[in-house]
């Protein structure tokens, strides 16, 4: 088994359809250990199936979709729990749990039927809010944080599940620009120093062309480009996937690409 | 409230909880219509008990009082504990799965399966006793399970069983049944009180047997269930998180909802539809010990059941000697904390 292998994630020849519309076509992924992928594309395109087809949260195929060398359709959820974990675009709980009681969820995989969470667990729990920036949330209600502080601290269990791969599934996209930039840099910063891999849907193209380390073009269920930001964020890309005339610059800084659109196509309602 | 921190004190808790459950239960034997002393009542209990047999002393006292003690009050006591614990966990164990603290026990419409069942063994003139059980209690059974399984494959899509799905086939079965109720009492005037009082709820026609059946089933049921509390808390935060936390929710959810119906069922078949205990229980645990599905399952059991001891002997003593049905006790006392959490809610969000 050459094609998968030293990737925590690969994706071969996956095809999904919901009912007898086809969603993905044939998708070919290898993810590599430590770096930082965003999956972008248009609405309804397929990039939230696709994730969802690597979470296991959709069944895939047998032989489509590797974590670890394994197939993933012949893992449970509890071994499929302990390599990925899963950042939700945005999490409402109806219930008062606390910020710790919400992270120490990120331990349920390690934690036999009638066992309770140990200390080691705590102390894991600990340093995942630690590194998110929640430890002073500790004791505070999920529902009376902000969203930006919620999405940390589901970071921050995701983080407790001591996994090797993060999906994350637009996690910025219903935050302000402050607590986007702050999430953005956190993920970052994860897949740098802790050799964690991440896999994040995307909406905004500059936030994923600005921190991603490779992007994945996705259009009408089929992979249009992958690569480094620079090859991805092109003219001639932005105009054949989303109808888009653009102009892109390179941020100063970082030079990563920056899209400045110019004008939809020329396409006047008329109205009367 | 992180559990693992308060493990203790959630123990010590319990175990006062399970003492006033004992004490109640024995100051409810020693209520009501024959006027038994308390001191009576309780040498009445102990020489029945084999060991003590010989420290009460029960002689001076009448045997009539003897049967009343062990064969009408402490049966129905008894039952009306197992009722009231089976109600509320299952209440708590509803809310987490469907995500939705208004969720009760009789959501999946299991209530009017039962009373359907008894209303039309009531409609037939069945009455009789069938290896020690009544013929309506058991019509109400298999109106109950009929309906959990209707519900059930009604919501079911292939292998999945979407709790929406759940909700609404419930909520449409339920009414469904309520209309064919209404119907058998419109045409059979001369028996609609018994369907009526039936409905109700009640726990006077409490025998042994019943017990020795609710028993088991509660108390295993509710074992179950404790199992799956971690469980539930996840799938309380979404089936999606849940799952990629690594909880099989489509099978917990399978199996949480046979137990539950079968608990509810046996509940409800031998006592009517008793309501809001299993709703208002789990809430005013959450409120006060927050909502962790390990510390709201069990209390929610040990407090519904004293609630529910309470509510049947203020049922049978409040204007002796007639009774009124507990089912309207609790939702005469369940009605006015409703309107408390609404309001506290409200002060909340202002």
């Amino acid at each position: 088994m050459n094609i998968v292998s030293k990737h925590p994630v690969a994706v071969h020849d996956l095809s999904w359809k919901y009912g007898e519309r086809i969603i993905l076509r044939n998708i070919n992924l290898k993810i590599e250990r430590g770096r930082f992928y965003g999956i972008i594309g248009p609405n309804g395109s397929g990039k939230t199936t696709l994730l969802r087809n690597i979470s296991k949260s959709l069944v895939p195929a047998a032989k489509a979709v590797y974590i670890d060398d394994l197939d993933a359709a012949g893992l449970s959820s509890r071994d499929i729990a302990k390599k990925l974990a899963v950042v939700p675009q945005s999490t409402n709980v109806e219930f008062d749990f606390t910020v710790t009681d919400i992270v120490l969820m990120g331990r349920n995989p390690y934690i036999r039927r009638f066992g309770s969470e140990s200390r080691a667990d705590m102390e894991i729990a600990e340093k995942a809010m630690k590194a998110t920036n929640t430890w002073h949330l500790k004791d505070k209600c999920i529902s009376e944080i902000s969203g930006g502080e919620r999405q940390r601290v589901i970071i921050a269990r995701a983080l407790a599940q001591d996994t090797a791969v993060m999906l994350l599934d637009e996690p910025v996209s219903q935050l302000d620009i402050h607590h986007q930039i702050e999430i953005m840099e956190l993920i970052c910063s994860l897949t740098r120093g802790r050799a964690l891999t991440a896999v994040s849907v995307m909406h905004d193209l500059n936030l994923a062309a600005q921190y991603s380390d490779f992007l994945i073009l996705i259009s009408e269920g089929i992979i249009v480009c992958q690569g480094t930001p620079q090859q991805v964020i092109t003219k001639e890309n932005l105009k054949n996937v989303y109808h888009l005339d653009s102009f892109i610059v390179n941020n100063p800084v970082t030079g990563k690409p920056y899209i400045m659109h110019v004008e939809k196509l020329k396409k006047h309602v008329v109205y009367k | 409230m992180v559990f693992i921190h308060k493990k203790k004190l959630y123990k010590y808790l319990f175990a006062a909880a399970l003492l006033v459950l004992v004490f109640i239960m024995l100051l409810s034997c020693t209520l009501g219509a024959a006027n038994i002393s308390i001191i009576d009542s309780l040498r009445i209990i102990l020489s029945g008990i084999p060991l003590l047999r010989n420290i009460a002393g029960d002689e001076t006292i009448p045997r009539s009082y003897h049967t009343i003690v062990w064969t009408v009050r402490m049966p129905r006591i008894f039952l009306s504990a197992l009722i009231g614990a089976g109600l509320s966990i299952v209440g708590s164990a509803f809310q987490g799965m469907f995500r939705n603290p208004m969720a009760d026990p009789y959501i999946l419409g299991i209530s009017s399966g039962a009373s359907a069942g008894a209303a039309i063994a009531i409609v037939l003139g069945l009455g009789g006793v069938i290896g020690g059980l009544g013929i309506i209690a058991l019509f109400a059974f298999a109106g109950a399970v009929l309906t959990a399984l209707t519900v059930y494959n009604l919501a079911r899509t292939g292998s999945r069983v979407p709790t929406l799905s759940l909700i609404l086939a419930g909520v449409a079965v339920g009414f469904f049944l309520s209309s064919l109720v209404s119907m058998l009492m419109f045409f059979n005037r001369d028996k609609l009180e018994r369907i009526v009082m039936w409905i109700m709820g009640s726990v006077s026609a409490a025998s042994w047997n019943q017990v020795g059946i609710l028993f088991p089933v509660v108390i295993i049921g509710s074992v179950i269930l404790l199992a799956f509390a971690r469980d539930l808390n996840a799938m309380s935060t979404g089936e999606d998180t849940a799952k990629s936390l690594g909880i099989e929710v489509e099978k917990v959810k399978k199996l949480l909802v046979a137990v539950s119906s079968l608990i509810i069922a046996c509940c409800v078949s031998t006592s009517g539809v008793i309501g809001f205990v299993g709703l208002i229980v789990p809430h005013s645990i959450r409120l006060v010990l927050g909502s962790d599905q390990r510390v709201v399952m069990p209390f929610s059991a040990a407090v519904g059941a004293i609630f529910m001891v309470a509510c049947d002997t203020l049922a049978r003593n409040l204007i002796p000697p007639s009774e009124i049905p507990v089912g309207v006790v609790t939702s005469m006392l369940g009605a006015p904390f409703f309107i408390y959490l609404l309001y506290r809610n409200k002060k909340k969000v202002a």
